[in-house]
């Protein structure tokens, strides 16, 4: 029986991936990006996993901290029956300064688990659509700020948005309830 | 038998009732009719509605390229025609509405053919201009265009134009079209940039209009309340308001009866047609 599990958990993704994409899945943009091994990604890659998603940049001083330390604090309170289950993925505002490489050594100072965590890099046009997609806004102020939205947003394991967090202020337990939900769909 | 809006269209130019010049070229470098449909706008500057931390701020656009005319329902259904997962039966509602191109249901396609294609999605006229080889103009090459008046790259100080411009805003949304070729030139001769539809642009979701954007609740403050108008360079500069509330309350998926579109290509574009 356990065995039986096992496998099943292991044939989940492979059914996913092969699964035809939702017709509201975030995924259907079809873009392709960099993660911070220098891996190509394309963004349907994302699929099998309930994918937890924000848009910062690195060199960011002010929410993007706060949006950071939510993100742990939801990481750190996901059950570990569905942790397995879930991937935390941020998108970068700036191809142009965050490179994979740049990227790479954020994860690496901020303690971000790369099993669990994962940054993207990609062309300017991309992110563009990617944040539209999102309802995200965004726009440079200067060299070394880029003013956008704080948001944290709940794919299910197809791409489909099951919650968006908007705001720094929110109680955390609705985005928990909806990873949760997304995780048993 | 699903009989496509483009083949109703070639039918009714070959039976000469409609003025068609035929379809665009599918890439720059195809010939002169790209650089033919297109105006070299800048370089130049244009003052944003709202000032920075700094103080008001003049933003200095590079030359570009930038389509004579809206992309009217005959080009767009061409593409459609090309494209037939940008069709309102086959697009994906993460990609637009349910409002889609709704005038190819409720309109005879000859009558509206000329005007200017409305009820299109962000993600759908990008698509448009991608396929085309151009982009959607950026917020800033838009303003750029948008200010110049008939005889001036920049008519705001003109108190005849600016007046102008507001009497569209004054009027209720225009019932029936006028087709793109029966538009007014601007300096540049770009027409149709005032009193026709709204024109998307590719960074429409920049507009935040300020720094202070720590939460997206200040965003909006910033944008609709008073806080928002204290801030401006020209507080009197009702329809840039009005522009910038429009691309601020969009979202990428809306399609709008009053809204389309126009491509930009840059520069380059220009310099590698005549090495040609």
């Amino acid at each position: 029986m356990k065995l039986t599990r096992f496998v099943s958990a292991l044939a989940l993704p492979l059914l996913v991936a092969a699964a035809p994409l939702p017709d509201n899945s975030v995924y259907q943009v079809g873009s392709h990006w960099t993660n911070q091994d220098n891996k190509a990604v394309e963004i349907g890659d994302l699929r099998g996993k309930v994918q937890v998603m924000t848009f910062v940049y690195t060199y960011c001083e002010h929410t993007c901290p706060t949006i950071l330390a939510h993100l742990k604090e939801l990481d750190s309170r996901i059950p570990e029956s569905q942790r397995s289950q879930v991937n935390i993925t941020l998108v970068s505002l700036d191809p142009e300064r965050d490179t994979p490489e740049v990227l790479k050594a954020y994860m690496a100072d901020k303690g971000l688990d790369e099993s669990r965590w994962t940054m993207l890099h990609g062309d300017p046009g991309d992110v563009r659509e990617l944040s539209a997609m999102f309802g995200v806004r965004y726009r440079p102020m200067g060299h070394d700020d880029i003013a956008h939205s704080n948001m944290i947003t709940v794919l299910d394991t197809g791409g489909v948005i099951r919650y968006q967090m908007k705001g720094l202020n929110e109680d955390l337990d609705a985005t928990l309830e909806a990873i949760a939900e997304a995780v048993e769909k | 038998m699903v009989i496509s809006p483009a083949l109703v269209l070639g039918f009714a130019t070959l039976a000469g009732s409609i003025l068609w010049a035929g379809p665009r070229p599918a890439s720059a470098a195809d010939d002169g009719a790209f650089r033919e449909g297109m105006a070299r706008v800048g370089p130049g500057s244009y003052r944003p509605l709202f000032k920075d931390e700094e103080g008001p701020r003049l933003i200095e656009v590079a030359p570009f390229l930038l389509d004579r005319y809206p992309v009217t329902n005959r080009e767009f259904a061409e593409f459609v025609d090309r494209n037939p997962r940008w069709s309102p039966q086959n697009i994906k509602p993460v990609f637009a509405d349910a409002g889609y191109l709704h005038q190819w249901e409720e309109q005879d396609l000859t009558e509206i053919a000329d005007q200017p294609v409305t009820n299109v999605s962000w993600f759908a006229a990008r698509a448009y201009c991608k396929e085309q080889g151009k982009r959607l103009p950026t917020f800033d090459e838009w303003e750029l265009t948008g200010q110049a008046s008939e005889d001036r790259p920049d008519g705001t100080a003109d108190p005849a134009y600016r007046q102008q411009i507001l009497e569209w805003y004054a009027k209720p949304a225009i019932m029936k079209l006028p087709a793109v070729q029966d538009t007014t030139a601007n300096y540049w001769g770009v027409h149709g940039m005032h009193g026709v539809v709204w024109e998307l642009v590719e960074d429409f979701n920049t507009a935040l209009v300020t720094g202070e954007s720590r939460t997206d609740s200040q965003l909006d403050n910033k944008l609709y309340c008073g806080a928002g108008a204290a801030a401006a360079v020209d507080p009197g500069d009702y329809a840039a308001f009005m522009r910038y509330a429009m691309r601020s309350s969009y979202e990428a998926t809306y399609t709008l009866k009053s809204m389309g579109f126009r491509c930009a290509a840059d520069a380059e574009h220009l310099a590698m047609e005549i090495s040609q």
